[in-house]
């Protein structure tokens, strides 16, 4: 009982890595229907910026933290106004070839300023262990639960009482009637950006400090999309309980069916993507999506 | 458009014709014969370069139908491949089969599993059509490397080479030949399958898939042709490929490759026979490229200066491409040719 | 517009005029200058999840090269002498581990006349193995070693044990240590990538079982974690493992060595597990990284000694040539032993080739016949466990197998125990 036990809380851990790469994710798609496969990309970054601040500089955690953010914001800006911007109005295939450049750039600029070398900053980051009869709950689910609630209560704060905030959830319904309103849906566009590259880079610090970094934890992101699917491309709340979901899932999955497959099972690996193939066939618009009718 | 001045098509078949003139067949046989003769003055490298750019092309055919014609956009290209090719290096390795018999089995391989993972498609597109065909390629991976004693898992699976009544297609100028052929066959087949019943469907499907229904397009028998011959395309080049290293290993499939694919289409054209060549060869000439230049930067700035330099270079070609000329280079070689066909009256 | 289509026109003529460096490249070697020059290097993977090692087998390279050019000694401790009329240069590209890229760039580089050439890690290997076969060109790698190569061997060359052997000869040092009366239970814990799972042969198993282990099953871990394999290691921990074997690179045993710490899993905690690494994990780079307390109890087999050892004349050797040629910029990564060991193999082959064939008529056969195989316990200073000894047939260079604990934040050797040959027939 206490190895599902544990399964379960790691399962979670890993399903709040899941959501926070998920919401920054979302928040693009709803505002100007780009879906971001660059999002894992951000995270890499946020994993390198933390690792510059806290290591290369040793700068406190806090400093560090808003560094990271204000290069995110900067790099979200310059992505949207040289990248995406001029793609306005073009088929889904040329914004999603976009993102998969931009995140190809991304690695290689990656690997440009700090190399192919793995980097790590065990123990910098605050840990909290908390320890239940036997189970030992990880670090990263306290962290990575609180921050994601942090971020999800003051995305939603945003969305309700803010001026910018209103304005995006307009756009994300009608765009041209927003513009026939005054809204200026480019400077909406460019805050979604930011706002999924600051998500992605504070989680990428926070997983940085768990597993280190290196360019192959861009992968994430891919599995990531499972999570988003599961959820609803446009729910914010559900990217939150997929995320758990799949997370959880994946644990179970790999604890009990992997040793009953021949070399070594590694179920974990494509569990999402088996998620993703089920979800696709049965129920597209995912969990709490909103179903999308269209007409000629 | 596109024709010398004083020149009418007077018949349906004189409209359709794809080379109307004498002209025109004149140049395509030069072309041919040049590219036939290609192995008399290549050396080996060049001949490896264009032999794996024909296999990319043959693939970038197969997704062309699918993505460039029928509009379902696949990023799981790489691993149908993988499925040809495993299919065939089983065949060949472990049974024994002959090359001529494995390879139209890789094929409908291919295509039977792209079948199914084009079975969500009728339901689904754009984006979600994107992730449904990613999660195909990490499947397909995840089985390949689950069946050791088939496929000899992480160890890989050494392939024998295709040989036809005792001549081994072993050096670099024979395998170029073979390839060669089954990349003119395929061209010749992509070139010709647009223009009949079921391509018109495809760009259809592309332009308006509701509308195409509402027209009388069978929306799933269609979707599922294009799948279909798009993964024979991609198991046909993925045969081609382990037959060429003479070994199949899940390493010759990356994901990435997938990517690379669209993006050839993204710089060639989309939905333009001519287009998928034309993103292949220059995709691939670029990666030369940097391959070349990697070790003069390294030694000039950073050793990382030589690792970035293909991803950005990738990278920021698409980008160009996708910003300035979403048409790709097809369209912008039919432009050139237009301009010298008017030359000197430009109007 | 017209700003666009001089952009393409401008970029067409850049491509235009970038097709003849193709074609110019071959033909440039045709006239051999009067004094001779040989090419070491090959693929390297300064992309992708071997970049840094790659990094640092390149700087070895190319520091023994300018070495061996500048003073014509094989290294301070041997006698020989390179000969004097022919200079070394190393050639080398960028592959990304890309297997069609590793095929253009080697038949580049054969075509340059490169008389030995490298592979860039475990999946190009596997794609041109029977390519360096036909050529018959000797290819030895500080970064291929898996048990593939063996079956049958070829011409790929191993610098350190294969990762099977490495494992194995684990698995004979825990049993050793072994006090308990029941037999101790083994599992595999191992990357979910092809290297990581060319360890999971029947052949292995039948090792572990033939010496009284009771084998319990195997976990896989992604190469890189994107969070701590939690689950892998409490199936471990279920299942009462005592001894878990492993294949991973560093990126992925610093993640699941951390999170086995934190279960309290290890040594001296309180679920008694060793890990065993084979020998891509390095504890000269896991130990400083992970401290005393993470790393306490880890153990490598097949790996070199610590950079800092400067007792061994090999470590010394590195040191020197760093300090010589790039003082600033030292090359800490424990892959520069390695580096440093495939370059003495490559340019001992081209030497020991040259004595019995004028430079100027050698070919990759020669190089490979009279050179490789003709190396018999070329002495690395101690940097390898054993001197190595190539022939045909026998292409695992060392003897013997090093293994070594972490113990208190020092890296102890525990001694060498002899090679299995542990490959799938």
């Amino acid at each position: 009982m206490s190895f599902f036990l544990q399964l379960v809380v790691s399962g979670f851990a890993l399903g709040m890595v899941y959501a926070l790469i998920a919401i920054g994710f979302v928040i693009i798609l709803k505002c100007s229907k780009a879906f971001n496969i660059a999002q894992g990309h951000f995270v890499m970054i946020g994993g390198y910026l933390g690792f510059t601040f806290l290591v290369t500089f040793h700068l406190p955690v806090w400093a560090s933290l808003i560094l990271a953010v204000a290069a995110a914001i900067i790099l979200g800006l310059l992505i949207e106004r040289f990248t995406l911007r001029p793609l306005v109005g073009q088929p889904v295939l040329a914004v999603i070839m976009m993102t998969i450049a931009l995140a190809t750039v991304l690695e290689g600029l990656a690997t440009l300023v700090w190399g192919g070398e793995y980097k790590t900053y065990h123990g910098v980051l605050p840990t909290i262990t908390l320890k239940i009869g036997e189970l030992s709950i990880p670090p990263e689910t306290l962290i990575g639960v609180m921050v994601s609630i942090a971020v999800v209560t003051i995305l939603m704060l945003f969305f309700r009482y803010t001026r910018s905030g209103l304005a995006m959830m307009a756009t994300a319904e009608d765009e041209q009637v927003v513009q026939s309103a005054g809204i200026k849906v480019t400077t909406v566009y460019a805050l979604s950006w930011v706002i999924a590259c600051v998500v992605g880079v504070i989680g990428g610090i926070i997983l940085g400090g768990v597993s280190g970094v290196m360019i192959p934890l861009a992968n994430v992101g891919l599995k990531a999309f499972a999570v988003v699917l599961l959820g609803g491309v446009n729910s914010i709340g559900g990217a939150i309980v997929a995320g758990i979901m799949v997370g959880v899932l994946e644990n179970i999955a790999a604890g009990y069916l992997d040793p009953l497959l021949p070399s070594g099972g590694g179920l974990a690996s494509v569990f999402p993507f088996i998620v993703m193939i089920i979800v696709l066939i049965f129920r597209p618009h995912g969990l709490f999506g909103l179903v999308e009718i269209e007409r000629i | 458009m596109g024709l010398p001045s004083g020149t009418f098509n007077q018949s349906y078949g004189q409209d359709m014709a794809i080379f109307r003139t004498r002209t025109h067949w004149v140049m395509l046989l030069a072309f041919l014969i040049f590219l036939f003769a290609c192995p008399l003055f290549f050396s080996d490298r060049i001949l490896t370069i264009l032999t794996i750019i024909g296999i990319t092309i043959i693939s970038v055919h197969g997704l062309n139908i699918l993505t460039g014609y029928c509009g379902q956009i696949s990023l799981g290209h790489a691993g149908f491949m993988a499925v040809g090719a495993y299919t065939s290096a089983v065949l060949t390795a472990k049974l024994d089969w002959s090359f001529w018999a494995a390879l139209p089995c890789a094929a409908l391989a291919a295509g039977m599993v792209g079948l199914l993972f084009g079975l969500p498609s009728l339901r689904i597109k754009g984006f979600y059509l994107i992730m449904a065909t990613i999660a195909a390629h990490f499947i397909i991976m995840w089985v390949i490397l689950q069946l050791y004693s088939v496929t000899g898992g992480g160890n890989g699976l050494a392939v024998p080479r295709p040989e036809i009544g005792g001549f081994v297609f072993k050096s670099k100028g024979s395998y170029f030949y073979l390839v060669l052929i089954i990349a003119c066959l395929g061209t010749f087949f992509a070139k010709n399958l647009v223009r009949t019943r079921a391509g018109r469907a495809f760009i259809a499907i592309r332009d308006n898939d509701l509308a195409a229904e509402v027209m009388g397009v069978n929306l799933l028998s269609y979707k599922l042709l294009a799948f279909f011959i798009g993964c024979v395309y991609a198991g046909v080049a993925g045969s081609l490929l382990v037959h060429y290293f003479a070994f199949a290993t899940v390493d010759q499939f990356p994901f990435m490759n997938s990517v690379w694919y669209l993006g050839m289409l993204i710089v060639g054209g989309m939905g333009s026979t001519a287009g998928a060549i034309f993103g292949a060869v220059s995709l691939k000439l670029l990666d030369e490229l940097v391959t070349i230049v990697g070790p003069i930067l390294s030694a000039a700035v950073a050793p990382q200066a030589a690792a970035s330099l293909g991803l950005i270079m990738r990278g920021l070609v698409i980008i160009i491409f996708l910003i300035f000329e979403p048409r790709g280079l097809a369209h912008r070689w039919q432009m050139v040719k237009a301009y010298y066909r008017l030359w000197p009256f430009s109007h | 517009m017209t700003k666009i289509k001089w952009l393409f026109i401008a970029s067409m003529i850049i491509m235009l005029l970038a097709m003849p460096l193709f074609a110019a490249c071959p033909g440039e070697e045709t006239t051999p200058p009067p004094e001779y020059t040989l090419y070491v290097g090959g693929g390297m993977s300064l992309t992708g999840a071997y970049a840094e090692d790659s990094a640092a087998v390149l700087a070895a390279i190319e520091d023994y090269v300018q070495y061996v050019n500048e003073t014509k000694m094989m290294a301070p401790w041997r006698s020989e002498t390179f000969p004097d009329n022919v200079t070394l240069e190393v050639l080398w590209r960028d592959d990304e581990l890309n297997v069609e890229k590793a095929l253009t760039i080697y038949e580049e580089l054969k075509a340059k006349g490169m008389l030995v050439y490298r592979t860039s890690g475990s999946s190009t290997a596997l794609a041109l193995m029977d390519r360096l076969n036909e050529d018959r060109m000797g290819s030895p790698s500080a970064l291929v070693s898996g048990p593939y190569l063996l079956s049958p061997p070829k011409t790929c060359l191993t610098i350190y044990p294969i990762y099977t052997d490495d494992l194995a000869a684990i698995a004979d040092w825990f049993l050793e240590n072994w006090t308990e009366d029941r037999a101790p239970r083994v599992a595999y814990l191992t990357a979910d990538y092809p290297p990581g799972k060319s360890i999971l042969i029947p052949e292995m198993d039948a090792y572990l079982e033939s010496i009284g282990y009771e084998l319990v099953g195997t976990q896989l871990v992604p190469l890189v974690p994107t969070s701590p394999p939690t689950t892998q290691l409490l199936w471990l921990k279920e299942n009462k493992v005592d001894l878990a074997l492993c294949w991973m690179i560093n990126p992925g045993s610093q993640p699941t060595i951390k999170e086995a710490v934190r279960l309290g899993m290890g040594t001296n905690l309180d679920y008694k597990i060793t890990f065993g690494l084979a020998a891509p994990s390095h504890l000269p780079v896991f130990v400083p990284a992970m401290g005393a307390e993470l790393s306490e109890g880890v153990v490598v087999a097949g790996s070199y000694p610590p950079l800092d050892d400067l007792a061994t004349p090999g470590v010394a050797f590195c040191n020197d040539l760093q300090e010589m040629y790039h003082p600033n910029d030292m090359v800490t990564h424990v892959m520069y032993e390695a580096g440093l060991v495939e370059a003495m193999v490559q340019v001992e082959a081209l030497r020991l080739a040259m004595l019995e064939m004028p430079v100027e008529d050698l070919t990759p056969v020669d190089v490979l016949d009279f050179g490789f195989f003709k190396i018999t316990d070329l002495d690395t200073g101690g940097l390898s466990s054993t001197p190595l000894s190539y022939s045909s047939g026998n292409v695992e260079g060392v003897d013997e197998v090093r293994v070594d604990q972490a113990l208190n934040g020092k890296i102890v050797k525990q001694g060498t125990w002899p090679l299995r040959h542990l490959y799938a027939q």
